[in-house]
């Protein structure tokens, strides 16, 4: 019994007589490998994330595509929480943040037919951001501020020393440069890094999500930050 | 538009790709790999120290009455597999007197160990048959409630049945007992508060279950009274914060082990301000900056993190010490960031700083 854990004394349990070596589980940590900082991937996501889309996307798109109000429906309900998330992560206003949500569907009608997206949540989660980040920067302005914002891109502001500026190229051509850059990380930093910079998500957060210290997370993103640094540098855009 | 901001939406373009790839939740198992080199390295460390002066020496609390087990590195050396006796193999710093010390217990016959860092200035440790029990080096007089860290190893116990029954037989005498953690000190493991009231001296308790790895539990119990909950209390969540499950039959490479015992020195160093006592560990142009004083006395460390460039043949590394000064109550977190190169073995210190 555990119970003398209760008492405010030393504790004496009795150990077990015999001691379990058993096997090892699979995706124990004994498990004998090559790398020792491989990351296990979990059996994790459906097929859909692999595949790129499924049949439901595709049957939603298609609703747009026909003009079909019923698009806008669907999407909510099953994208709505997405899109929630990203729009909390970066405004501290919910009710701001409920507003982008639904503008979210009102731009995805009005960019589909036109636009028909391989990725149906990740459009319309850059639609989400994109809306949200506007929200925040105006609210900036009239000084109501709070949130993952201030925070994420104080950091991101370590990518430009104060020595530097970012040259005034097209946002195309820097968005193609960070692309490249993100391609040159480990499936784990660029992960963590996408969701601390795109997601604007909590470190806390990002440490539950792949079973780290958050003291790992902060540290796994200085480095990704000085590398971008470096590589913009590289590219000239710095 | 400021330069973070256009950065903050070229990266809004990333590859829908790498966004589905974010999704998927992952198990990092650097954490264990780590506790594994630790515990390489506090082998050498012993065989190679001998002269290690004992941590534990004027800060010994009194003994209580029965076994008491706290030996010198000296014994501990000499494993007396027959008593079934325990020993406290003990790893601190270089510099001078030993000052941080990572506890890694071994249990003869067992092949799970932990690892916990505990400021020897500030508290000490002490085993009695296999409960390790950590009490303030400073105790408060007498009228007030007890405060300390337990860890106990239930061995063939899950962690969920553990804490059910510790649940179960702490809602009998507490008052009020909760079983979520508004802010986990160890990712992953069962947890139970419990709180006697809302007096200034109400005895709180704070108990995590951690998976062994090998279908065993180690228990950490915090015990502390309501007023010293930002005190004392978050001094012994740091410590958790620290422990680490090292399985003894684990051989780390030797760069991972050498990262260790060189951050190790380091951040001691860096942390006591003795830049001199580290000159042979910098790179010629290093850049080191903390806090430019001593702050040793005062800090609890909660965890400190490896980032090295690769995993089989690392090139450079970045180390994050996370730790508190513990100069008012609530204080929060600062980090000590290094950033290391390693050359021809060897890991440097290539900069330092402190975030908050």
């Amino acid at each position: 019994m555990i119970s003398a854990i209760a008492e405010a004394q030393a504790v004496r349990l009795p150990r077990t007589a015999s001691y379990i070596f058993g096997q090892y589980k699979e995706n124990s940590f004994n498990r004998e490998r090559s790398l020792f900082f491989s990351v296990y991937i979990s059996k994790g996501p459906s097929n859909k994330y692999e595949r790129g889309e499924d049949m439901e996307d595709r049957a939603i798109i298609d609703m747009y595509w026909s003009r079909n109000p019923e698009a806008i429906r669907r999407t909510s309900e099953k994208y709505g929480s997405y899109c929630r998330t990203i729009a909390w992560n970066i405004l501290p206003d919910r009710r701001d943040a409920e507003e982008c949500v639904n503008d979210t569907w009102l731009n995805a009608w009005n960019a589909m037919p036109d636009d028909r997206p391989n990725l149906l949540a990740q459009y319309l989660g850059k639609i989400t951001r994109n809306l949200s980040f506007n929200r925040w920067r105006a609210s900036r302005a009239e000084k109501r501020g709070g949130g993952e914002m201030p925070l994420v891109l104080d950091e991101l502001t370590e990518c430009i020393s104060p020595a530097n500026t970012l040259q005034a190229v097209e946002a195309a051509e820097l968005e193609e440069t960070v692309n490249r850059f993100l391609h040159t990380l480990t499936e784990q930093n660029c992960n963590i890094f996408l969701r601390r910079y795109w997601f604007a998500e909590p470190m806390a957060d990002i440490a539950n999500r792949y079973g780290m210290r958050e003291n790992t997370v902060r540290t796994n993103l200085f480095r990704s930050r000085e590398k971008l640094k470096r590589y913009l540098e590289e590219e000239g855009l710095l | 538009m400021k330069n973070q901001e256009r950065l903050f939406l070229a990266i809004g373009g990333a590859a829908p790709e790498l966004l589905v790839r974010s999704e998927r939740r992952r198990k990092h198992w650097t954490g264990y790999c780590l506790a594994a080199a630790a515990c390489l390295a506090l082998v050498l460390a012993i065989s190679r120290l001998g002269t290690v002066q004992p941590a534990i020496s004027d800060v010994t609390p009194e003994p209580s009455p029965g076994n008491q087990n706290i030996v010198s590195p000296i014994e501990s050396q000499k494993p007396n597999s027959d008593s079934g006796q325990f020993f406290l193999p003990e790893r601190g710093s270089e510099i001078g007197e030993l000052r941080l010390l990572s506890y890694v217990p071994q249990i003869q016959g067992e092949t799970v160990d932990f690892l916990i860092y505990v400021n020897e200035e500030q508290f000490a440790i002490c085993e009695e048959n296999g409960l390790y029990s950590i009490r303030s080096t400073n105790p408060l007089p007498q009228e007030f409630p007890e405060c300390g860290l337990d860890i106990l190893h239930l061995s063939g116990t899950l962690p969920e049945e553990a804490r059910e029954e510790a649940a179960a037989v702490l809602e009998e005498r507490y008052a009020d007992v909760t079983l979520e953690e508004l802010s986990a000190a160890l990712p992953d493991c069962g947890y139970i508060r419990a709180s006697a009231g809302t007096d200034w001296d109400s005895k709180q308790t704070e108990l995590w279950f951690v998976d062994d790895g090998q279908e065993g539990t180690f228990i950490l119990a915090s015990r502390y009274f309501l007023e010293a909950e930002e005190g004392m209390g978050m001094r012994f969540r740091d410590m958790v914060s620290s422990f680490r499950v090292v399985p003894l039959n684990k051989i780390a490479p030797e760069w991972m082990r050498s990262l260790y015992e060189t951050t190790d020195s380091l951040f001691q160093a860096l942390l006591s301000n003795d830049i001199s006592s580290i000159s042979d560990m910098l790179t010629e142009d290093a850049d080191v900056d903390a806090y430019g004083e001593d702050v040793w006395e005062y800090l609890t460390i909660a965890s400190v993190d490896y980032a090295p460039d690769n995993d089989q043949n690392p090139a450079s590394a970045t180390v994050s010490v996370k730790h508190r000064l513990n100069l008012e109550e609530g204080e929060s977190y600062n980090y000590l960031t290094m950033e290391l190169v390693r050359r021809e073995g060897k890991w440097l210190l290539l900069w330092s700083g402190i975030e908050k």
